[in-house]
């Protein structure tokens, strides 16, 4: 298997499934509450917003000196990873409570009902559809412009997250109902480890650092971040059940 | 306006969630940076030693969430 699959198109894939599920449960939550139009013309103006940020961003990406850039977007990816890692820990250990589809779509649900009867065009659930959009996208690309343009395989990681976005939006209208079935916080674990290498990994190499076995020195990263985070979900479980001895 | 600002915030939500253990990752890559910078050490085991800082920052931050939480 190329080392390119596993360096940017798997990680930009999964990373980006769980992002288009979240954006998914909001638009569908919009579609029920305030019509099927305002939710489309919300995703629609959403991604033409984000198609205009990669254009721009693309070509602005080759004139920064590849050290630079490695650095920046490899400090951004770890800041952005290890914020995944950390909350995939806590929920894990019982800490912060599971990621639930059913549930946020409820309670968007219930706050878009609460604005009022919507007209044909509703601009409170366009700008739902469009904020969900355009945040959850936001982290696509971001996603993708971090595991590609530092590796140089920017064209496998957004096929990656194509794919994705195809799987999730293709479901959603054959399904019409969110994807909760998606092992979503074991998937979030999973990205949140990989990414926190990749960010490591390509921060470390802008640095000047020379890696042993160079691009194989991630998937030590990766299984370093594993340990580390499962050591972590032990910890974190001890330490609450400590507490709450100590408590009672 | 409110809502430019709620989309900045949550934009900023997305790399800060924790504020300490944020600012640690970033001060620990500076860290890195000025031995590298100032030719204090260098070799593979920086790497090692980047990897250490930011591992031992997330366990610490895991354990403080755990006990901030009773």
């Amino acid at each position: 298997m190329p080392l390119v699959i596993f360096t940017a198109a798997l990680p930009a894939f999964f990373a980006s499934f769980v992002e288009f599920v979240e954006a998914l449960t909001v638009v569908l939550a919009v579609g029920v509450t305030r019509g099927g139009r305002s939710a489309w013309i919300g995703t629609i103006a959403g991604v033409a917003l984000l198609t205009l940020l990669v254009a721009a961003i693309g070509p602005a990406l080759r004139l920064v000196p590849l050290p630079a850039l490695q650095v920046v977007v490899g400090a951004l990816l770890l800041l952005f990873g290890m914020r995944w890692l950390r909350k995939a820990i806590l929920r894990y250990a019982g800490i912060v409570s599971f990621h639930d589809e059913n549930a946020i779509y409820a309670e968007h649900t219930g706050r878009s009902a609460e604005d009022g009867t919507p007209g044909p065009i509703d601009r409170t659930g366009v700008f739902i559809a469009f904020n969900a959009v355009v945040l959850e996208g936001l982290e696509v690309v971001f996603i993708v412009v971090a595991v590609g343009a530092s590796s140089g395989a920017l064209v496998p990681a957004a096929l990656g997250a194509l794919v994705a976005g195809a799987l999730v939006g293709g479901a959603g209208l054959l399904l019409r109902r969110p994807l909760a079935r998606v092992p979503e916080n074991g998937l979030k674990f999973v990205v949140g480890v990989m990414l926190s290498a990749f960010g490591t990994f390509w921060t470390g190499e802008g640095l000047g650092i020379a890696w042993p076995a160079g691009d194989f020195a991630l998937l030590a990263l990766v299984a370093g971040y594993a340990l580390v985070a499962l050591m972590a979900v032990a910890l974190a479980r001890r330490s609450v059940v400590k507490l709450e001895t100590v408590a009672r | 306006m409110k809502r430019v600002k709620d989309f900045a915030s949550e934009f900023a939500g997305l790399f800060v969630d924790d504020r300490r253990f944020a600012a640690t990752i970033v001060v620990w890559i500076g860290l890195i940076a000025f031995v590298l910078r100032a030719n204090v050490g260098s070799g593979p085991w920086l790497g090692a030693v980047l990897f250490a800082g930011l591992s031992i920052n997330l366990l610490a931050s895991v354990i403080r969430a755990s006990k901030q939480r009773l």
